[in-house]
């Protein structure tokens, strides 16, 4: 329990008479990626909603860092430490690089009601959003505006600002979705060294990525997880190979 | 063409040369004239703060503009009889005025607000447009203070050492007002707050990721609107010595629109170009044809289709359309 960072217990919610997420546990512990797969429709991003408060679940609990945060809005997740990434990039195109970054450290220190500093001549504020831009690389376009980046360039951005948060887990759902190899490449190699600033429970359909980033895997199936463990535990699992993964996996 | 701080600028200082042109050629009306552009573009700089900027496309400004200005008419009009209004006599310093409106304006703009945010898109528009033509039909219905013959109040509200009856002067007051709410609004558009609230125009779900409730930012913003629009109303009582029930119904919130959309939306000194093509038609149309506004309607559908920056972009370098 000490270990664990973001627990979910016995999670549920429906559409209808469509069950989306049924009974769902699952822990996510220090320095770990947890990867959440399975199929179009299996349930993975109703997960994210569900931990992140854009949806109300109808039974079970979320805990971060042993804390209840079922009943709190989405806004007090991400204050409590809950930082995510969007499956359709979500950053505000029509802004610059570094006033994205702005708004999250808005968020991150709590001054979104402040009408009198002038973000403009804040140099800390400045100085502290191309810091994050130069992790991901991005600092030589933090005047540009995101219209003119590339789909990877904002899905670094889209993790940039996750980072920027300073979060106790990431949430990133489908962050490779779109991206080429030598995208991807740099994508893998940033998860690698952010997991050891908060673990990761990643959403994700690319296999490759999957197995060779995971510390665990947990798979859904309708609404309902099927298996959870290691790597080679859900290589050889019989389940998933007939569910999710196939023959050419196994 | 123009940078857009220059241009501001030019509008601005041929805002304070207007009286003393009106003066040297002896046309007293222009000054009057004028000094009704300056209170509309008050009012549409009040409703583009929340369209322009934070995409609230609010449908009943006229309610802030409408109690600003008969809270101005009450107060005067006891004041001028000493009838008691509740606790006191009503006031005719303008100074006092404008703190009540600014006050009750403020506190209608939080209440409309709380419940019209919890909506959005065409929900929004429709709850607001409700709330306003409460009020209007309220006033209709209200013969102490006119019904729907309106008020008249004799004299302008006084204000300390100058004469408000005097054109020019009361023009530099309502000049002055349109500075210090352009003045105020850059500053808080520079701000956090500014930058929040034109995230939340652009994707509310993106501020919510980062833990800001954009509700809240959405709901300052709307008073500060309501707050802004309610003294343009106040003006623009004390500009007529009379308020009637037109200022609360929704052609009034529909023209303080047509202001902002004319001048170019999130364009911070569009209102005021949208007014000042607004009252050139007015008075240009208006002298040939009654339905002048058949007019107005064609160039709105014009500048829908081609040049949806405004009249601002026009005038500068960096053409947003």
């Amino acid at each position: 329990m000490k270990n664990s960072v973001l627990k979910i217990d016995s999670l549920t919610k429906s559409f209808g008479a469509v069950v989306a997420s049924q009974n769902i546990s699952l822990e996510l512990n220090r320095n770990e990626i947890h990867a959440l797969i399975g199929a179009n429709g299996a349930g993975k991003s109703t997960i994210v909603k569900l931990i992140t408060g854009f949806l109300k679940q109808e039974s079970g609990k979320i805990f971060l860092e042993g804390k209840e945060i079922s009943n709190l809005s989405s806004e007090q997740r991400t204050q409590k430490g809950i930082a995510r990434t969007f499956q359709v990039s979500s950053i505000i195109n029509n802004f610059s690089l570094i006033d994205n970054i702005k708004l999250s450290l808005i968020g991150k220190n709590k001054r979104s009601l402040d009408f009198l500093s002038n973000l403009n001549l804040d140099q800390q504020a400045y100085k502290e959003a191309y810091g994050f831009l130069k992790e991901v690389n991005l600092e030589d376009k933090a005047e540009l505006l995101v219209s003119s980046l590339s789909h990877g360039e904002k899905r670094k951005l889209e993790i940039c600002i996750a980072l920027s948060m300073n979060p106790k887990l990431f949430l990133l759902d489908e962050p490779m979705a779109g991206l080429d190899g030598d995208s991807s490449n740099l994508i893998v190699d940033l998860f690698k060294k952010l997991k050891n600033r908060a673990p990761i429970l990643l959403i994700e359909h690319d296999m490759d990525t999957v197995f060779s980033l995971a510390d665990r895997i947990s798979v859904l199936d309708y609404g309902k997880i099927i298996a959870t463990g290691t790597v080679e535990e859900i290589r050889n699992n019989q389940t998933v190979k007939e569910v999710y993964l196939g023959t050419e996996n196994s | 063409m123009f940078k857009e701080e220059k241009l501001n600028l030019i509008t601005l200082y041929i805002l304070f040369c207007v009286p003393f042109v009106s003066y040297i050629f002896d046309e007293p009306y222009l000054t009057t004239l004028t000094t009704k552009i300056v209170i509309l573009s008050i009012a549409g700089i009040g409703l583009n703060f929340v369209l322009g900027y934070g995409g609230l496309v609010s449908f009943g400004h006229a309610a802030f503009f409408g109690v600003g200005g008969y809270v101005t008419g009450i107060l005067a009009i006891h004041a001028q009889n000493s009838e008691i209004l509740f606790f006191f006599k009503g006031s005719n310093q303008i100074i006092i005025v404008w703190f009540i409106s600014i006050l009750i304006c403020s506190l209608l703009a939080f209440l409309i607000g709380y419940f019209s945010l919890r909506t959005s898109g065409v929900y929004f528009i429709m709850i607001t447009l409700a709330f306003a033509q409460m009020l209007y039909y309220f006033s209709i219905s209200w013969p102490a203070y006119g019904g729907e013959d309106g008020l008249s109040i004799y004299v302008r509200n006084l204000f300390p050492l100058f004469n408000t009856m005097n054109p020019m002067i009361f023009y530099f007051i309502c000049l002055a007002w349109l500075v210090i709410f352009l003045s105020s609004l850059k500053v808080i558009l520079n701000s956090p707050l500014g930058l929040v609230l034109k995230s939340c125009k652009a994707n509310e779900e993106r501020v919510k990721s980062v833990g800001i409730n954009p509700f809240k930012v959405k709901l300052i913003a709307f008073v500060i609107s309501g707050a802004i629009t309610g003294l343009a109303g106040s003006l623009y009582t004390d500009l007529n010595r009379f308020v009637s029930p037109s200022v609360l119904s929704w052609h009034m919130s529909g023209e303080i629109m047509v202001l902002v959309i004319l001048g170019g939306v999130a364009r911070l000194y569009g209102p005021i170009l949208g007014a000042v093509f607004y009252i050139i038609l007015e008075q240009t149309l208006g002298g040939i044809s009654e339905n002048w506004q058949f007019w107005l309607g064609f160039i709105i559908i014009l500048e829908v289709l081609f040049a949806r920056a405004g009249l601002m972009s026009f005038f500068l370098k960096e053409n947003r359309s």
